[in-house]
């Protein structure tokens, strides 16, 4: 080991390490459990609980509007066909990948801090797949038809257009969701047995012994459970880069200027992790604070998240300039005026916006001070989470208002019902949030426990 | 010279000769046709300098990341990137030759070709000059200032450079992607000027950092038979290398196939051109090779782990690796001159050795000026004083 001074001067030792090491197995077992166990929440968590609940209800509301009257209560056009439906289907999606990013790959890179934010992140991933899910079901205007985008053998002799990204997407979505949830699963088990063995009420006693698939904690349960962790971590691995880079070719492969560039699968992969960590932050911060648990989500791990985020928008940053460049670098009047409609036409705003959200202010991660400044780093990663809703609004809405005849070219305006069901999504997502932090444990218990191990004993 | 790298000696030997014969074969062939001379040339000076640049982005990301597997390639990455000023002396036969590569700089092709009047604030001769002039400064002080402050460590100890070191690398990378990006296109895609692909840059920077993540795994275990690394060196360390080398082979895979479904469905000709130059007279088959040698055999290859693991390995797949890089290369570069035919010419690979000679010298020579394993750095020291005891 190096001497302790020379470790304090080159920053290791300036913040506080990823586990507070005065912890022991039962005080974080208890720490974590608590919160699933005890009966009430903090008032916050009402509050935040009882709003997600309206906004719920109007999503009920507007989707019931929407399958009454179709999509054209929406502020779709033609040329603007595709609206908020995309727009929030893309970002919802995106702030998913974060989640897979810390459960899988940062396993994988053998990355410890992820211990404590990865049941967590993995949770967001999964209600924010929910919440992108909805908006292809309800854009293709006759919802209970979805399975027509299935192949199955059917008397229409119909089959879907394998050739479309939009077919790929069904897949990929699917894929994702389904493999996000038994990731997760797996991951809960252990921890429902450690929530079974220490609850007091029958009930909870009953509901977690059977979310435990009878776990005893045996020495081969774990030895296997291991490897099935590894192996399932290693399948999760390629849907970090893929789903996104699908969802981005539902617009490259078209031969629409402003769509149509080959950056977009890395670009759209790289601004999906950029929006996923803002959210695991917008999140992570304000719960650390409300349970107490700053000793377990620690300035390290904002430190750390912050830095994944700057790399990421760095990324970001260059596939706005990448687009910029090549717009005029083409040649191509339709990709210059494209690039010049977005950055002076009627939603200039909104690109102006978006580069400022996303590009200017982030920067400040450059400043160690920032990034383990919880307040700052929530109003930042509030702001990226702007910024990248801004993103989808500006490649969909100006890449389409103004098409190729300018006596086609129209104005894309929300109504009413596009907003309501946004936020309604919101309020779905806020929900699902508080009844995982009431109901499961937010902080992976055996993994916490095992990094506590390692730190202590060494690593074997 | 330490044990380890006597053991490259006799490389020394086999690079000294190879320059001798390719300088002597690229003279004699620029005075015979000058435009085959830099047309062969581009290639080889893409190649190599894909290795010192490679290099350059490797010490940084390894500076910023400081992972175990990092310490012990730290060394070789720092020569490679040393090699800049070389790289910058080698890239004269390239100003040289700019009217026999560069359709942009005729002044009569350009007269009459509107896309080319348009593209004449980028694509010029000064502009050409000046952006290669920022490239190599950015390149040579970065390789520099990181190089000499690790050496100084190795004799001071300062525990602070290391924080230094991640000071420079985290501006150092962005500098380095944005300045390797624009060199990209001056250089490799202007050579089309008509075509674009936004992605190039990336792909190109992808490309260069597999192999020279490819060679430095070949020098590292070269040197890993001898003190001082024997014994430093485990087989973890050639895994967690092999599985960089897996994730760049999947990268360069998922970025080349981007392009091309995104340009394939599309089908705009302003695009398509470039793929077309590359399925007809005999190129469909260096396509198809490029594919099979680029990513099947790689990829099947390197998800076993004892491919990764045992150094000998990790070797052949990191030759097979560097082959396959020049046949990229080339697929990217040759189909712009030679589109009627895929073929070679002799001037290919005097050129190839006569550069490759010189920088493999170079190299050599950087490697020997410090020590193989960094000394007194505070997050290793454990690691290396303890030797493998993991």
């Amino acid at each position: 080991m190096a001497s302790e001074p020379a470790a304090e001067n080159i920053g290791y030792r300036e913040i506080e390490a990823v586990i507070d090491p005065s912890h022991d197995y039962e005080s974080v077992t208890e720490k974590i459990s608590r919160i699933s166990l005890t009966p009430t929440l903090p008032k916050s968590l009402y509050i935040v609980a009882g709003i997600s609940l309206v906004l719920i209800g109007l999503l009920f509301t507007s989707v019931f509007w929407l399958v009454v009257r179709g999509t054209g209560i929406w502020g779709l056009n033609v040329p603007v066909a595709w609206g908020f439906a995309i727009i929030n289907f893309v970002w919802w999606i995106g702030i998913g990948h974060a989640g897979t990013l810390i459960s899988a790959i940062l396993y994988l890179f053998r990355q410890e801090w992820r211990t404590t934010i990865n049941r967590f992140a993995e949770a967001m991933t999964i209600f924010a797949v929910m919440c992108a899910g909805l908006f292809p079901l309800l854009h293709i205007g006759r919802p209970w038809l979805f399975y027509w985008l299935l192949p199955y053998p059917n008397v229409m002799q119909m089959w879907p257009q394998f050739r479309s990204p939009l077919m790929w997407d069904v897949f990929a979505v699917s894929t994702y969701f389904t493999v996000s949830l038994l990731f997760w699963f797996t991951g809960l088990i252990p921890d429902f047995a450690t929530l079974r063995d220490r609850a007091k009420s029958k009930i909870a006693r009953i509901g977690y012994g059977m979310a435990s698939m009878g776990w005893r904690g045996s020495a081969r349960h774990w030895q296997r459970y291991e490897i099935v962790y590894l192996l399932l971590a290693g399948l999760s691995t390629p849907l970090v880069i893929s789903v996104h880079s699908v969802v981005s070719l539902d617009f490259a492969v078209s031969s629409i200027p402003g769509w149509h560039t080959t950056i977009f699968p890395p670009y759209f992969v790289a601004g999906a992790i950029y929006s996923g960590f803002a959210m695991v932050l917008t999140l992570a911060i304000p719960v650390r604070s409300l349970f107490g648990l700053k000793d377990l989500i620690t300035l390290n791990h904002l430190d750390n998240m912050s830095k994944v985020m700057l790399a990421t928008g760095l990324m970001v940053l260059y596939g706005y300039g990448m687009e910029a460049f090549f717009a005029w670098y083409s040649g191509n009047e339709y990709e210059r005026y494209m690039m010049w409609n977005r950055m002076t036409g009627p939603y200039w705003w909104g690109y102006w916006a978006l580069i400022l959200c996303n590009g200017v202010i982030p920067q400040l991660l450059w400043l160690k001070k920032v990034r383990i400044s919880p307040i700052p780093l929530l109003i930042i990663s509030i702001i990226i989470n702007i910024g990248m809703w801004l993103e989808r609004f500006e490649i969909v809405v100006t890449s389409l208002h103004r098409d190729f005849l300018p006596s086609s070219w129209d104005m894309y305006i929300p109504t009413f019902w596009d907003w309501s069901i946004y936020i309604g999504t919101l309020g779905f997502f806020f929900f699902l949030m508080v009844l995982f932090i009431k109901f499961l444990p937010i902080i992976s218990q055996f993994e916490v426990r095992e990094l506590l191990h390692k730190k202590k004993h060494g690593h074997h | 010279m330490d044990n380890a790298r006597q053991e490259l000696a006799g490389w020394k030997k086999v690079a000294g000769i190879a320059a001798v014969i390719g300088i002597l074969g690229s003279i004699a062939g620029y005075v015979m046709n000058h435009e085959q001379f830099s047309r062969s040339y581009i290639m080889a000076y893409d190649y190599w300098l894909g290795l010192g640049l490679g290099g350059l982005g490797w010490l940084m990301i390894i500076h910023l990341t400081s992972g175990r597997w990092g310490l012990v390639i730290q060394r070789p990455m720092e020569a490679a990137a040393r090699t800049m000023p070389l790289l910058l002396v080698l890239f004269i036969p390239v100003v040289i030759g700019m009217h026999d590569l560069y359709e942009w700089t005729h002044k009569d092709v350009v007269a009459e070709d509107h896309l080319l009047q348009f593209k004449q604030p980028y694509l010029n001769t000064p502009g050409f000059l000046i952006r290669a002039a920022i490239y190599f400064g950015i390149w040579i002080v970065l390789a520099y200032a990181l190089s000499r402050l690790s050496r100084k460590q190795d004799e001071t100890g300062d525990a602070d450079i290391t924080r230094r070191l991640r000071v420079i690398s985290a501006p150092g990378l962005v500098l380095f992607g944005l300045s390797a990006t624009f060199a990209s296109f001056d250089w490799l895609m202007s050579l089309e000027p008509h075509w674009f692909s936004s992605i190039y840059g990336a792909l190109f920077m992808v490309g260069h950092g597999l192999g020279a993540l490819a060679f430095i795994g070949i020098v590292t275990h070269v040197l890993a038979r001898r003190k001082p690394l024997e014994g430093v060196i485990t087989p973890q360390q050639f895994h967690d290398v092999g599985n960089l080398t897996f994730a760049f082979v999947i990268l360069w895979t998922y970025m080349s196939f981007g392009q091309f479904l995104i340009i394939w469905s599309a089908n705009l000709y302003e695009e398509t051109m470039w793929y077309l130059d590359r399925r007809y007279g005999g190129w469909l088959i260096v396509s198809i090779i490029l594919f099979i040698l680029h990513f099947v055999v790689p990829f099947i290859l390197l998800l076993m782990r004892n491919n990764k693991r045992i150094s000998g390995r990790l070797v052949k797949i990191g030759l097979l690796i560097l082959v396959v890089r020049y046949v990229d290369v080339y697929w990217q570069v040759a189909p712009t001159f030679r589109e009627h035919a895929a073929s070679l010419h002799w001037m290919d690979a005097a050129t190839f050795l006569g550069v490759g000679g010189l920088w493999v010298l170079a190299f050599l020579r950087q490697l020997g000026q410090a020590a193989v394993l960094p000394k007194n750095d505070p997050r290793h020291t454990e690691f290396v004083k303890g030797g493998a005891s993991h």
